[in-house]
């Protein structure tokens, strides 16, 4: 870096504008450590000097241990409508924090049997993504790499991804079961690059809705029957929650975290018709779901239009997205403060192939995204 | 970069004054109206504050300098001017007990000087008042920068980084470079490659 940062400014330039060499890099630093990622990337194309900064090794271990912006909203993104078959495949992504969108490009696919068939599971600014030939990536969408890792092992082809667990520099976890005759976990390690069997729970359940991450334990719904279940990521043991279920008909259930407390949100259904959209919070001590909220009816009945047999939920850092699938309606809420907002028009055309529903919550974040080439080691060894 | 008493610290500047002739270093400094501890700041062009001595610790600078016993007389700022001293002044009695630094004044305490001084969460009206102190030209907001990284005082830091942070927030990377007087020293290849790069991030 050309600039000594302690030397005083020549006195002659005390009026001229303040410049960068006038200030102390460290000083710098302090500020871009305010900035959530999408800034710090726009910044580095200021000039040489703040792109030298803003890669630096001190400047990203500041980034890192006192993430000044780690409450705010700058960067969270709803890709909430893709187009994977397109010779351009892109997400449209929503950004509640300044009513926008964007179009964030999916990898372009080198043949046709690697472009993203299904997006299974996310999870900070991962995605886990089937492609076409059945291998499986794991992409950061923001920074555009990515690498493939081994599949995930098929019981008689019954094994999803119930959820993928972002560390950041630590690297990333992801969690799938398979529910035949009961469930079996397995789990992958981006540290290992290899899955491994990790727990099991005798119960029959149809399916596993998703998964919320609370101090290390993975919660999900089970379906037919309904039930709270809990994993432990480090030691690999199920358990069934001890939870009263809401009383009505839940339909469309999203499990999701919010202020260090589980909540539930779902339809309530009414002669086949969705009456209301309801949340509901853990009451631990009682043992049962409280409710503690629902979509105000004027913007149900606005939400709802015609007729609604299915929506979906979307949520990340207290913001929920919902979604009615037969029209693409969509409505914003901020759990913090209650406000619901409809978004802006989503700009971008999307073949409504039913493909077009993307559904995943993501932040982009500072740092490269490694471990292909430990797999690629490890497949040799 | 080392704060010790044997660097070129910035603590240098302010031991202008002869050492106070029988004192020792440590020694509380002298009381004002009303028995509170109070010292004296001057600035480069000699304004002079009266400021209650426990928030004058919430600069590390300062700090130094009174521990290493040189807060008898006015204690000269001479890279401060005094409409800069006057704010500064204004935030450390605002910031009164912020947590941010008050933790940092509980483990230097020496003969008990903090007892009184819990401390506190920024209240509403303190973070109002912070939004306020950052509403200024850039030129004023640069001079607060430097007087926060010259003082070493985390809260002033702070509230000066944040608003130049919100500055570049809300700028394009050519008004950025207006704002701060920065040259583009990229290419325009070099620069299309970057943007490019992350695509999203410029939309």
């Amino acid at each position: 870096m050309k600039t000594d940062a302690s030397s005083p400014p020549p006195p002659s330039e005390e009026a001229a504008s303040p410049s960068m060499e006038r200030l102390p890099v460290h000083l710098w630093e302090q500020v871009f450590s305010f900035l959530p990622v999408s800034t710090v990337l726009v910044s580095r194309a200021v000039c040489r000097l703040w792109d030298a900064t803003l890669r630096s090794a001190p400047f990203s271990s500041l980034y890192a241990a006192a993430p000044a912006r780690h409450e705010q909203l700058d960067d969270l993104h709803f890709l909430l409508f893709a187009d994977l078959g397109s010779a351009a495949p892109f997400a449209a992504a929503y950004r509640p924090s300044q009513d926008r969108w964007s179009a964030l490009p999916i990898p372009r696919p080198a043949c046709a049997a690697s472009c993203f068939h299904r997006v299974h599971a996310s999870g900070g600014a991962l995605v886990l993504a089937e492609q076409k030939n059945g291998s499986f990536v794991v992409h950061d969408l923001f920074a555009g790499v990515g690498h493939e890792i081994a599949p995930m092992v098929s019981l008689q082809g019954q094994s999803y991804a119930l959820g993928l667990i972002d560390n950041g520099q630590l690297g990333y976890k992801i969690v799938a079961v398979s529910t035949l005759d009961r469930v079996v976990s397995q789990v992958f390690d981006s540290e290992t690059c290899l899955w491994t069997w990790k727990g099991e729970f005798l119960g029959r359940f149809a399916v596993l809705g998703n998964s919320a991450n609370l101090h290390g334990v993975l919660y999900c719904l089970s379906r037919a029957p309904d039930h709270l279940l809990a994993y432990e990521l480090d030691s690999g043991e199920w358990s069934l929650v001890d939870v009263a279920m809401p009383p009505s008909c839940v339909v469309c259930p999203h499990l999701l975290v919010h202020r260090g407390a589980l909540f539930l949100i779902g339809g309530e259904e009414e002669g086949g018709d969705i009456s209301r959209i309801v949340m509901w919070e853990l009451d631990g001590r009682e043992k049962r779901w409280r409710v503690c909220g629902c979509m105000p009816d004027e913007l149900l009945q606005e939400f709802r239009g015609q007729r609604m047999n299915h929506f979906y939920t979307l949520d990340r850092k207290g913001v929920v997205c919902f979604c009615n699938t037969s029209s693409n309606v969509l409505l914003m809420c901020d759990l913090r403060s209650m406000r619901w907002w409809w978004p802006k028009k989503c700009p971008f055309l999307i073949s409504a192939d039913g493909h077009s529903w993307f559904g995943h919550a993501l932040e982009p974040r500072l740092g490269d995204f490694r471990c292909s080439v430990q797999f690629a080691r490890h497949q040799k060894s | 970069m080392s704060s010790g008493d044997s660097g070129p610290s910035s603590s240098k500047q302010l031991v202008q004054q002869p050492a106070a002739a029988g004192r020792s270093p440590n020694q509380p400094p002298l009381l004002g109206a009303g028995g509170r501890k109070v010292i004296v700041l001057k600035s480069g062009d000699e304004e002079e504050f009266e400021v209650d001595l426990l928030d004058a610790m919430q600069s590390r600078t300062l700090r130094r300098a009174i521990e290493d016993g040189c807060g008898d007389g006015p204690m000269p700022l001479p890279n401060l001017t005094g409409p800069v001293l006057a704010k500064v002044v204004e935030l450390f009695r605002r910031h009164r007990g912020d947590p941010r630094w008050a933790d940092e004044l509980q483990e230097t305490e020496k003969e008990g000087m903090f007892k009184d001084y819990a401390p506190q969460k920024p209240t509403a009206e303190v973070k109002g008042f912070d939004r306020e102190f950052v509403s200024v030209d850039r030129d004023a907001l640069f001079d607060l920068l430097r007087a926060a990284n010259f003082l070493e005082a985390p809260g002033l830091l702070d509230v000066t980084c944040d608003a130049a942070a919100d500055a570049v927030m809300n700028m394009t990377v050519e008004e950025v470079r207006e704002y701060f007087g920065l040259v583009n020293d990229y290419t325009p290849e070099e620069e299309a490659a970057l943007r490019k790069q992350h695509e999203w991030a410029f939309q």
